[in-house]
């Protein structure tokens, strides 16, 4: 949803596919949008040295050191927030479940039942 | 306490100094007593933290269809009582099964509410560090000695209530007397959910502001920010990272 809500500021197009994992070449007016993905998507899944230095020197050879400390830094703090979401049970605030329907249904979030709990 | 944690200069790599300096500040807050645990179990969370993904038990949890039918015993580094172990491990390795009835189970085995609430922040808090450290191809920072020997603060903030999630929390509008600091006028779900224990939230939001951003400055979509990302940038990467999580929130 602050996605949607970043990109709609800066009028870039906002395909959730890249999010979802479904397609590399979406958001494309977003700047270092796939190498930014892949390697968010390589932390997450909690690859293994040799896979994510991959991803970190490839998104270091297309920006810089200073990008993918900031990337880190941001993807290491979403690690922490799932685990607290989770950890306590809260629902989506009201207000951003009713601006986020379609954001909502684009990321398929239905799908998960803790949605809904 | 060494005041050397955290000293990037020594690993010959460039990481923004504000980085450095709150996880320094983390660390000191790890090393005191806290709100229900001492300084010595403080540590021992946040090393049964980085047991977690190596604990037999959890992974064949993790892989089961129903995790509560497989039984056996953590792989623990800590003498921490095993229903706290649970938790943490819990917490780390399969976070989208907790459930209700989990936390109220955990209840019954002897962690308190609040003290749950505390061990999830110190768990998380921890985790988050270390996955910076992980995504840089850093060694983990060696956790620091107890600063003190005193006892828990078991400060209960009065105000707080249940009804929105697993665990009492302080009310959307309840950051008010010794919690006024925590946030202005009223606030978002995440913020609140381990507001039982405000320094709990104190420390993770901290924390948050250097590796993302603030809390006000999520909530006004501030997009001129000391960063190399974009708010744009920074969103795919935290969109990305809460979509292989499967986290609607």
């Amino acid at each position: 949803m602050m996605l949607r809500l970043s990109v709609n500021h800066d009028e870039t197009s906002s395909d959730m596919d890249l999010i979802t994992g479904e397609s590399r070449d979406a958001l494309k007016d977003v700047p270092l949008s796939a190498e930014l993905a892949a390697f968010a998507e390589s932390i997450a899944k909690r690859d293994e040295e040799d896979a994510l230095s991959i991803f970190r020197e490839s998104l270091a050879a297309a920006s810089s050191q200073e990008v993918v400390v900031d990337a880190a830094a941001v993807a290491a703090n979403f690690q922490r927030m799932v685990r607290i979401a989770d950890s306590t049970g809260i629902p989506l605030d009201s207000p951003q479940r009713t601006f986020s329907e379609t954001v909502w249904n684009e990321l398929k979030l239905d799908k998960m039942s803790r949605a809904h709990k | 306490m060494s005041d050397t944690f955290f000293d990037y200069a020594a690993h010959d790599i460039e990481i923004r100094s504000d980085l450095a300096e709150c996880f320094n500040v983390y660390w000191r807050q790890l090393s005191a007593a806290g709100t229900w645990f001492t300084a010595s179990e403080r540590i021992a969370i946040a090393a049964e933290s980085r047991a977690a993904f190596d604990c037999a038990l959890c992974l064949r949890r993790k892989n089961a269809l129903s995790p509560s039918s497989i039984t056996g015993t953590h792989t623990a580094v800590t003498d921490l009582p095993p229903v706290m172990v649970e938790a943490i491990h819990k917490v780390i390795t399969d976070q989208a099964r907790i459930t209700e009835s989990y936390v109220t189970e955990l209840r019954e085995n002897g962690l308190s509410e609040a003290a749950y609430v505390e061990l999830v922040g110190i768990t998380v808090t921890v985790f988050s560090i270390d996955e910076f450290h992980r995504a840089m191809g850093l060694p983990l920072e060696a956790l620091p000695e107890p600063s003190d020997t005193l006892s828990p603060s078991m400060y209960s903030p009065p105000q707080a209530t249940h009804g929105t999630g697993f665990v009492a929390m302080l009310p959307s509008d309840g950051a008010v007397g010794h919690e006024e600091d925590l946030w202005i006028n009223r606030t978002a779900n995440v913020h609140r959910a381990l507001s039982l224990v405000p320094n709990a939230v104190r420390e993770w939001v901290a924390v948050m502001k250097s590796q993302y951003m603030s809390m006000t400055d999520i909530a006004t979509m501030q997009q001129e920010f000391d960063r190399s990302l974009s708010r744009a940038q920074m969103e795919i990467v935290a969109a990305r990272v809460s979509s292989y999580n499967d986290c609607f929130y």
